[in-house]
Formats: C-alpha cells, structure tokens, sequence
C-alpha cells in the first residue's frame, strides 16, 4: 500500500509536469530588435494535419504535413527579405483519454529569422469558420509594411468539398468547411494595401474546378490547383524562394517554377496520373461566366456525384469548352488503368453525376 | 537499491509509459493502419524475385481486401454512406485485379511491370482527397477481418 502510495504521488508529479507543458501562450516573444532590411512579400501558409496524411515513398512512411512544415520552415529561414506566416493544424490530442491537449502551432518568420512562435487553441463553441484563429494571429502579426508588393497563400491539405462534409477536421467536425466556406476565409489574411493575393495554390485534390476558379477568381491574380488528384507528397515549396528575385515577384511568375518543380517530380516518383494548372484570372475573365453556369447546370442534372473528378471535356453531356487562353496545364497520363492512354487534357475537373 | 525505491519507481515507469502510449495510439488511426497494411504487401512484392510469386501476392492481397469489404458490407447496422463508401473501394480495388489478370477489358500487366503495378495501386490509396470516405469504425472492421484472413 505504501508502495501504490509513493507511485501515485510520483505519478502525479510527472502529470503536473506533463500538464505544464499545455501552455498556449507565446511561446516566443516578438523580437523588436529585428534588422532594419525591408519585407517584400509575403507567404501565408495553412497546413492542415488534423486527418490521415500518411504516404510511403519506397517502403518509408511519412506524414505529409510534417514533411511540408519542414520544407516551408527551411525556405522562410533563407527569405532574407520575406515574411512568411505558417498555420500547422494539427490534430488535438487526448491524454488518458480525458485530457484534451491542442497542438497547433504558428510560426512567423521576417527576413529569415523567427519571430513569433505560438501553440493555439481551437474552442468548437466559438471556432466554427475555417481560419478563424489564424485570421486574427494575421491580423496581430502580418506585417503592416508598405513596402510588401506581393503576397501569397498556400493550402495544403485534402480536397476542399463542395459542400460542408463534417469531420473534415477530425478533431473539430463541427467546423464547416466547404468551398464558399474556405474561400470566405480567405479575405482574413488580405490587407487595405493588398486586397487581392499575387498567386493562390491548392495541394489538395480536385480543386482545380470551374467552381473554384470562379469562386477566386475575385480573390487572387493566379491559381495554382490540380483538375484531379494530387499525391500527398503535395507541391514543391522549395520555388518559393525565387521570391528574392523581384523579376520574378513583378512578372508573377511564381506559380509556373512551383508547377514545374512538383511536376517533374511527381512524374519520377508516382505512377498514378499528375494534374496541375495554373489558372490566369485576368485573361479567364470572359470565360467564367459561361464554364460556371454549364458546371452547375450539370451538377444540377442528378442529385449525386462521384467523388474523384475527370477531366471536364471527357463528360459528353457538358458540352464544355476549354478557354482558349488562360491555363497552363501540366499532365502526366497514369502508368496504369483505364486512364493510361490518354495523353491530353483540359486542365479543367468537374464530377461526374449519376 | 532497496526494493522500497525500485517498486514504486517501475509502477511510476509503467503508468508513464501506458499514459505516453495513449497519447500514440490516438494518433494511429484506422485508415492509415489500412495503408500500412498495404505497403506491407509493396514491400512484399519488391522482395519476391518470381514474377509468379510477385502476382500471387498481389492477387491475394486484392482478393483479401474484396472479401474484407463484402463481408464488413453484409453486416447489420453499417450506415448507407459506409455502403456507398465501402462500394466505392470494392469497385476500386476490383478494376486494380482485372487488370493485374487482363480481363475485363485491360492489357494485363507485364512481369516486369509488377513492381510499378504494386506502387501505383498505392499511389492510388495515397492522394490529397478523401478517398476513404467510410468510418473510422467501419474501417476498423475491414482491418480486423484482414488481419484474420
């Protein structure tokens, strides 16, 4: 009895130590004294973990959001004159099946030094928007520099749904997240002086859609998405640091090395199909209308769809017309399947109904 | 050290390290045990040297996974979006065993095309959508019964 005692009492001691660890307060302090050398750009960076992100690469598992989070964290140390805010959603943890423990975390590097780093909590009574918690860490932190002329944001995570389909967040399912959802979201981490984002990219499947397109297209210069799906070894970031480069700032040119980059790759290491485009909102602009109302229209046709998207121009009953201009598209046939023939597409994904 | 200390110390030691593996197995979840298991059978098949051993193992593992989701499919109480979920997986990994075999219409895979077949298979399972879209409790089910066949 004495011994059950004495471990109880050292049990509780490590438990005190455990739960102290549970702060979500800042972590790191603003650092003031910061060099004086201006900020350019910037890259907002949501990446979602709170689901299943498992992949293997030659027998080797990895977690596809602690993989982006370390290449994002070593391109925003070599942005000397970058600002990059980085959301890592992670899934909220339970200790002895009682204790609930959030872990996700913010990182906000200024010209390749961290400066703020946060562990936050997500509250399921009041957090009910995507980005809510991230749009007011922006607000507190994102620089309020003039001298930024280009800003970008990047999502990495599953497809974004049509429609609000709980437990998209695992820890959080009453969070509604959608496309109109996730695209309202987006106006948080915009700014008086850049309403509008130089590039928008989605690493997530089937978001290259006219749905999407048109949804954002109000809201960024150029879309970088994939018409049907992605492996979850998800875009290259490592482009992101051609940033420093104004050529390529001024030419926004950045979209196209990120899409060339996670094409070449993904075409050596995966034997499924690659599908990336890069959407020019200026130069679609007198197309949208018409793909758009042609998608709901089919959409409309039958009250359910299939999950994986096909390239808009495959289904005969769309009548659809790719745009003369305005996507670069970039495809890689699969390996293997039904789909292994076909060498061209669209750059357009729409679902099939049935 | 006198048993005084050590006892307590190694009860201390025990609920430490069940306590940390509550925190792990949270993290584990039913459909990522799934990809596990099949990146077992890509292993599996890369390991083999025979052609014909490399497709039996193939073969055995899509046959396994059909019987696994019929059988999970025929139970009592699974919701209609795990049926349409669990049919959505069976057609998939059907069309993956009439091509490993050339029927049904597909070329059949080259012995020497086994290897990229098993890796694409799991490309396949592995994108940035949702294509498990079935419950974690379903899931579970569908593992169990692999594990058991």
């Amino acid at each position: 009895m004495r011994h059950f005692k004495l471990s109880l009492y050292l049990f509780s001691s490590v438990w005190i130590l455990l739960s102290s660890c549970q702060s979500t307060g800042q972590l790191t302090q603003p650092d003031t004294t910061i060099s004086d050398q201006p900020t350019h750009y910037s890259v907002i960076t949501v990446i979602h973990g709170d689901s299943d992100y498992l992949f293997h690469q030659n027998g080797k598992a990895y977690r596809a959001d602690e993989e982006v989070l370390k290449e994002v964290i070593s391109v925003a140390e070599n942005a000397e004159t970058g600002e990059y805010l980085i959301f890592h959603q992670k899934p909220q943890r339970r200790i002895l099946l009682f204790f609930k423990r959030d872990n996700r975390q913010f990182y906000h590097y200024r010209n390749g030094q961290l400066i703020n780093q946060k562990r936050y909590n997500v509250d399921p009574e009041n957090v009910i928007t995507p980005f809510q918690l991230e749009g007011e860490l922006f607000k507190n932190y994102a620089s309020t520099s003039q001298e930024l002329d280009s800003n970008h944001f990047l999502y990495f995570g599953h497809e974004i749904p049509l429609t609000n389909e709980p437990g998209y967040h695992r820890s959080y399912p009453s969070i509604n997240f959608s496309l109109s959802t996730f695209t309202d979201a987006l106006d948080q981490f915009t700014t008086d002086d850049l309403p509008i984002f130089s590039l928008i990219a989605l690493s997530t499947c089937n978001n290259g859609s006219p749905d999407m397109v048109t949804e954002l297209s109000t809201k960024t210069d150029y879309l970088l998405a994939s018409p049907q799906n992605l492996h979850l070894s998800h875009l290259d970031v490592e482009p992101l640091l051609l940033l420093e480069d104004e050529d390529v700032r001024t030419q926004n040119t950045i979209g196209k090395k990120i899409a060339e980059k996670t094409y070449q790759r993904l075409s050596e290491s995966t034997q499924t199909a690659v599908t990336l485009s890069l959407y020019n909102m200026n130069k679609l602009d007198n197309y949208l209308n018409s793909i758009f109302s042609g998608y709901q229209e089919h959409l409309r046709e039958k009250s359910q769809f299939a999950s994986e998207n096909t390239d808009c121009a495959s289904i005969d009953t769309m009548n659809f017309s790719a745009p003369a201009e305005g996507v670069h598209h970039w495809y890689r046939a699969p390996r293997f399947g039904s789909q292994a023939s076909i060498n061209s597409h669209s750059g357009w994904g729409c679902k099939y109904t049935n | 050290m006198s048993s005084k200390i050590i006892k307590p110390l190694l009860i201390s030691l025990f609920l430490g390290l069940f306590l940390q593996s509550t925190v792990i197995a949270q993290s584990i979840s039913s459909s990522e045990k799934f990809k596990a298991y099949y990146n077992e059978v890509v292993l599996k098949v890369e390991k083999e040297d025979d052609f014909d051993q490399k497709r039996a193992i193939l073969n055995d593992s899509f046959e396994n996974m059909i019987t696994a989701y019929e059988r999970v499919s025929s139970m009592k109480g699974i919701s209609a979006e795990d049926q349409q979920g669990l049919a959505e997986m069976h057609q998939r990994i059907m069309s993956k065993l009439n091509e490993l075999n050339g029927i049904k219409g597909y070329d059949l895979v080259a012995d020497v095309e086994l290897d990229n077949f098993a890796n694409y298979v799991q490309n396949d399972l592995e994108q940035a959508n949702r294509t498990i879209t079935i419950s974690l409790t379903t899931l579970l089910l569908i593992i169990l019964i692999l594990i058991l066949i």
